[in-house]
């Protein structure tokens, strides 16, 4: 039986007639990295406030770390979040506002402050105000300030804005670092997509306050594989006439339409043999795609909003 | 409840609002003190207290929207605010802080008051120590309940711009002088006794003095509990109700 951390049931908000989120029925499995995907606008931070008690929503509802909402209880205190703009002093320096949030869970552990400044990379910042960081200094605080507390799921919306591409790759390392070192279950969202692909083990789609679909990354990489779509008239010739190719592995996807993952045969080829072989063929083409080209394919070649 | 007050002491122990107003509040006692003078005034250290504070609560006022609207404003109530079992826990967390902090914001004034008293007036002559103590006591309580106030109006207006200026125009008198003081004249000529007193902290405040009769005490103080009660469960509807972040 799958252990989800985070199951959320009909959850949403309503602010008026607008539905920033409706009816989101999601899970995510202890241990995982869960990428939230979806345009400006689509709901992806809405969610997020929720989940961290935030935001109440209008109806539904979610269990987390096994309690219920809104009688979470402890379960509140094992959420690390970094939502929107990193909120930090500005008159304090980083091992600071790290040791103002330490306090809020008892005793502060000064060793533990300084292995997080570590892990985000701001040993450097010294006595420096945070109010004088860099927007990539403020965002690795962020992160920092999210993992005040040894939370046990951390949930972070855009952590990567505004770093550089050293910066996004240190974060990431760190990110994969505390999934599979410590066990932590991270909920991230990006509009950088690539970087989201490389990190991620399962992905939910939301547009316009819907979850769309969700899809482990196993299942999304053998989506986004490059394969021969082959559209004919009789499905079942043609697979032998494929065999014949050397090809054995002709799935059906839809009726009329064959996929093909065998790509070592061209399409010219295998049109010339379905032909000789009195197989009509209405559509053949190379298709595959990465994240980006999914979910733009997903929401039918949106614009951003 | 400890990890908030915690967080919150550790917060105000590192601004730097927090001892320029402390100064402040000794420096009220100082300037009132060098305007009496100028004037060839005579004043005891109880009536300068007296004369001296609602300068002070002005001051303490605006620290009080400071200090509230600072997690709102740099956003670090995210940090913080969903981690607590219940939001009443984060107000009251505040409350307490500043109660504490006005404890302090006295003591300066009180300072300031006796220092200036002792160097330039007439020292503690005519002093007596109980009256002096019920009127300090009464004035902490109205400053708490003008705290819940302020907490209750930024919370809900989200930003410090209009509690200031609410906060501002009250202490200062001007609130009570503009608004207050016309509707109880409108009220009076349409045959209604009312008095601010009975609702407003502030009002209770500038007419607070040593002297105040043992009855009026007990209305500033109910009005003051009635503030920190209603207010603090105003604020955590509020909390409720309204997205924190």
């Amino acid at each position: 039986m799958t252990d989800y951390i985070l199951k959320t049931n009909s959850l949403s908000k309503h602010y008026g007639k607008f539905a920033a989120n409706d009816n989101i029925s999601m899970g995510i499995k202890k241990g995982s990295i869960y990428g939230l995907v979806g345009r400006n606008g689509a709901g992806k931070t809405t969610f997020m406030k929720m989940i961290c008690s935030l935001s109440s929503p209008t109806s539904g509802g979610f269990e987390l770390c096994g309690k219920s909402y809104p009688r979470l209880e402890n379960a509140r205190a094992k959420i690390g979040n970094l939502i929107e703009d990193p909120g930090i002093y500005a008159n304090m320096s980083a091992f600071d506002n790290l040791k103002a949030k330490a306090k809020l869970y008892g005793k502060v552990d000064e060793n533990k402050i300084k292995e997080i400044i570590r892990i985000v990379g701001l040993e450097k910042a010294g006595k420096k105000p945070a109010g004088k960081f860099s927007l990539g200094m403020k965002q690795r605080l962020g992160i920092g300030l999210a993992l005040v507390g040894d939370p046990e799921v951390l949930v972070l919306d855009e952590p990567i804005n505004g770093l550089d591409p050293a910066g996004v790759a240190e974060i990431r390392d760190t990110l994969q670092k505390l999934n599979t070192e410590r066990g932590i279950t991270i909920l991230i969202s990006s509009h950088i997509l690539g970087e989201l692909s490389k990190l991620c083990t399962d992905y939910g789609f939301i547009d316009r306050g819907e979850l769309i679909k969700e899809i482990s990354n196993e299942q999304l990489m053998n989506d986004c594989t490059e394969y021969t779509k082959l559209k004919v008239d009789d499905t079942a010739k043609a697979k032998k006439v494929l065999e014949s190719l050397g090809i054995d592995s002709a799935d059906e996807t839809e009726s009329g339409v064959l996929r093909i993952t065998q790509t070592q045969v061209g399409t010219d080829d295998i049109t010339e043999a379905m032909v000789l072989n009195k197989v009509r063929v209405y559509e053949i083409s190379k298709q595959g795609t990465d994240l980006e080209g999914y979910y733009l394919n997903m929401i039918g070649n949106g614009r951003e909003s | 409840m400890f990890g908030n007050l915690s967080l919150d002491m550790f917060v105000m122990k590192k601004k730097k609002s927090t001892y320029i107003t402390a100064l402040l509040m000794f420096a009220c006692a100082l300037l009132t003190g060098m305007l009496i003078r100028a004037n060839s005034g005579e004043m005891t250290f109880t009536e300068l207290t007296v004369q001296s504070s609602s300068l002070a609560a002005l001051f303490i006022g605006i620290y009080y929207v400071m200090f509230l609207g600072s997690d709102i404003k740099n956003g670090f109530i995210k940090n913080t605010a969903g981690t607590v079992k219940s939001s009443m826990v984060y107000i009251l967390s505040k409350e307490i802080t500043l109660a504490v902090y006005t404890i302090v914001g006295i003591a300066a004034l009180t300072l300031g008051s006796f220092i200036l008293s002792a160097l330039l007036l007439d020292g503690t002559k005519g002093f007596e120590a109980v009256p002096f103590i019920k009127y300090l006591g009464v004035m902490y309580l109205l400053l708490i309940g003008f705290s819940s106030f302020i907490t209750f109006l930024v919370f809900t207006i989200r930003n410090t711009v209009a509690p200031m200026v609410i906060g501002v125009l009250l202490t200062s008198g001007a609130g009570v002088n503009i608004i207050y003081t016309p509707i109880e004249v409108l009220l009076g000529k349409a045959g209604v006794n009312f008095d601010f007193r009975y609702i407003s902290c502030v009002k209770n405040l500038m007419l607070l003095n040593t002297d105040t009769s043992g009855k009026d005490m007990l209305i500033a103080c109910a009005v003051a509990v009635g503030h920190i009660i209603v207010f603090n469960t105003l604020t955590k509807l509020v909390m409720q109700k309204k997205d924190i972040a």
